[in-house]
């Protein structure tokens, strides 16, 4: 029987993969846990009205591991002076940001970029402002880590062994690693932490706006007002929706749904410092590429939950949604005096979608109301989503 | 330096050069890239390779200042100083180039890659110390050496950290985290305008690179019993105003071949046309 023909083998190879085929779910669906007390089937909850989540190969999910991906993207264990976690810049009943211009990291270095809302952060096509490598959550929690250029939590201060030390000391940690990641020896390591903050980074969901109940079929959902900046905002009049639209309202989106990914970035007219084509402090793209196609060209960040989001754009130059849409309107900003001075509306990198607009009084605060009824309430408050350590119901 | 190129006179040296080169395409070829774990069944020569740095002519001491460096000449205290290696081989007689097999010690070496660490923590690395890198190599009598410095391309991602490959892998301080991948040479100093930090740049998401940044250092006569390959910081930054940055640019050098800061070192490195001039070999 070990000398088949091998038209027979082949037949036996389809029909064992056939068979893997159908396991396949069931093993997905069982990842966690150790022998003695298996988990109990584990998939993720996603929307109806949303595209399927991209789950890498790698880092499929289990209940422990995203337990401990939320216990770990609250703790400030994760700095190196024990005084800033994830959740510090990243804080739900801001949509995940922080309500600075530009962040503060835990050696009190002023950033450059303001902390990008994690809403649907598991669809980002590209993740930050303007980096097209990182492709990956697992990959990107590694920057907050251990940057230096600004600190961020600022790991790189510790060695590997001392950060794995203090994570070991801890009970949760020690009782968390192991079932999270059963198939492993030596579970605790900085891969995996990367992959249970990934894991519980994939469930900050926001999909349950005004909006979306209108769209699945509750015509009352969005008042009148809404309606209409509805209409004006995927309007080719005023072109909001090229580089905000879609479930995520950002046009940089993965799913396995989607056969094709772009990794899109925009230069927005903003600046253009002394007619340089220069930002004033951090350059988008260009920060990586050293192209100067790509200098401003930043990733559309997501509209959902824009109203406690502010203040806007990358670097948080702008204080109201008012002030936004003037700007757009104006086809990008001009700056007349000071550093900065310059014409953005003329950089030769902008966007070909902004050309500017004329919005009477009326049709602004109507599209006002409609960017108002994207914020999620549920999302904001979501007790899965909470901060565990101060959650006294947890 | 001298020793470099007193055994050759100019004529012999770029011929040997060229010969060297295409040898080493050869072995590529077959070899199929960078000396891997396995070493191969007739490579029973124990090597020991030995680094040194030096700055304002005397060995590198972290934390020192350091008078009259790069082309204003300033004074600066270099605080760290680490860089990587890989794809090590040493050249016999008829300028044929073996590959080194590095030894995975669990510390400074794996996976083909050696980390030369010269700082000792004076400010915010490590207290260990590391000049040396350690293989095997086939038996025979070898008169010069090759090696490249950084990561090999196809670990010099974010994947090799998330793989948990350990030490030198995983020194965190070395993660070019913004960058996705790893710093191949580290320079700090005390000074908030310099710093100097090689590695890939311009790369996508599959990290296929416009710069790679990855130099190969060829030297002739050396001989590893008694000689070593030293760094010399003042030839490194010779040619680089360290004292100022050039406004709208990193502070210092970050790996970017238009900034300013960057070119002459990376001239020194032998990025550009020319061969290094910060690396040589002297007498133990």
């Amino acid at each position: 029987m070990f000398n088949q023909p091998t038209g027979d083998t082949t037949h036996r190879r389809l029909l064992l993969r056939s068979i893997m085929v159908c396991l396949l779910p069931v093993i997905v669906h069982c990842g966690g846990g150790d022998m003695e007390t298996p988990e109990e089937p584990f998939q993720l909850q996603f929307p109806d009205h949303f595209p399927t989540v991209f789950l890498p190969d790698d880092n499929l999910p289990n209940a422990a591991k995203l337990e401990l991906g939320r216990f770990l993207f609250y703790d400030p264990l994760l700095s190196f002076n024990e005084s800033y976690s994830c959740g510090t810049c990243h804080q739900q009943a801001l949509a995940f940001t922080d309500g600075r211009p530009v962040a503060l990291g835990a050696s009190n270095e002023s950033h450059s970029l303001g902390s990008m809302s994690l809403a649907n952060v598991a669809y980002g096509a590209t993740l930050g402002w303007g980096n097209p490598t990182l492709t990956s959550l697992e990959a990107q929690a590694l920057v907050p880590m251990f940057n230096e250029e600004p600190v961020e939590l600022g790991l790189s201060a510790l060695t590997e062994q001392a950060l794995l030390d203090r994570l070991r000391a801890e009970d949760r940690y020690q009782r968390l690693f192991p079932r999270a990641f059963p198939a492993d020896s030596d579970p605790l390591t900085v891969g995996n932490i990367v992959k249970a903050i990934a894991t519980f980074e994939r469930t900050i969901i926001s999909a349950n706006a005004p909006y979306d109940r209108y769209l699945i079929g509750d015509r009352s959902a969005l008042n009148e007002s809404a309606l209409r900046g509805m209409n004006l905002f995927f309007s080719e009049r005023l072109e909001c929706f090229h580089c905000h639209g879609g479930f995520a309202f950002s046009d940089s989106v993965k799913s396995p749904d989607f056969p094709f990914t772009e990794r899109p970035f925009h230069n927005n007219g903003m600046y253009n410092v002394g007619g340089s084509g220069r930002y004033p402090s951090n350059q988008g793209v260009y920060e990586l590429t050293s192209e100067r196609q790509d200098l401003g060209r930043f990733k559309a960040p997501t509209l959902r939950n824009i109203a406690v989001t502010a203040p806007y754009l990358h670097d948080g130059s702008v204080a109201t949604l008012e002030d936004l849409i003037d700007l757009y309107a104006n086809g990008g900003r001009q700056i007349v005096d000071g550093p900065n001075e310059g014409d953005g509306t003329t950089h030769p990198n902008k966007s070909v979608f902004i050309v500017g607009f004329i919005l009477n009084d009326d049709e602004k605060q109507d599209l006002i109301a409609f960017l108002n009824s994207l914020t999620d309430v549920e999302f904001l408050s979501n007790p899965e989503l909470r901060d565990p350590y101060t959650d006294a119901t947890d | 330096m001298a020793e470099q190129n007193s055994a050759w006179n100019g004529h012999l040296h770029s011929c040997l050069s060229t010969k060297i080169r295409l040898v080493v395409m050869s072995v590529l070829w077959f070899a199929g890239g960078c000396g891997g774990e396995d070493r191969g069944a007739d490579e029973n020569l124990d090597v020991r390779i030995e680094f040194t740095v030096t700055a304002g002519g005397l060995p590198y001491q972290c934390g020192h200042v350091v008078d009259n460096l790069g082309k204003e000449g300033a004074a600066l205290a270099i605080t760290d100083m680490r860089f990587y290696i890989h794809d090590v081989r040493l050249i016999n007689g008829q300028g044929e180039a073996q590959p080194v097999t590095l030894v995975d010690d669990g510390v400074w070496q794996k996976d083909g890659v050696a980390l030369l660490d010269f700082e000792d923590g004076c400010a915010n690395g490590t207290r260990q110390l590391n000049s040396r890198v350690q293989g095997q190599s086939v038996d025979g009598s070898y008169t010069g050496i090759q090696f490249r410095i950084g990561i090999p391309n196809q670990l010099n991602s974010p994947r090799t950290v998330l793989e948990n490959r350990g030490s030198p892998l995983n020194q965190a301080s070395l993660f070019w985290s913004w960058r996705s991948g790893y710093k191949f040479m580290r320079v700090d100093t005390d000074s908030d305008s310099f710093r100097f930090h090689l590695g890939s740049v311009g790369c996508d998401d599959d990290f296929n690179c416009r710069f790679e940044n990855i130099p190969t250092i060829t030297m002739s006569g050396f001989e590893w019993q008694t000689q070593v390959v030293d760094l010399d910081i003042d030839h490194l930054l010779e040619e680089t105003n360290v004292g100022e940055n050039t406004d709208g640019t990193a502070p210092g050098c970050m790996g970017d071949p238009d900034d300013p800061e960057c070119r002459g070192i990376f001239a020194r490195l032998g990025l550009g046309t020319a061969e290094t001039t910060a690396f040589s070999v002297r007498a133990k």
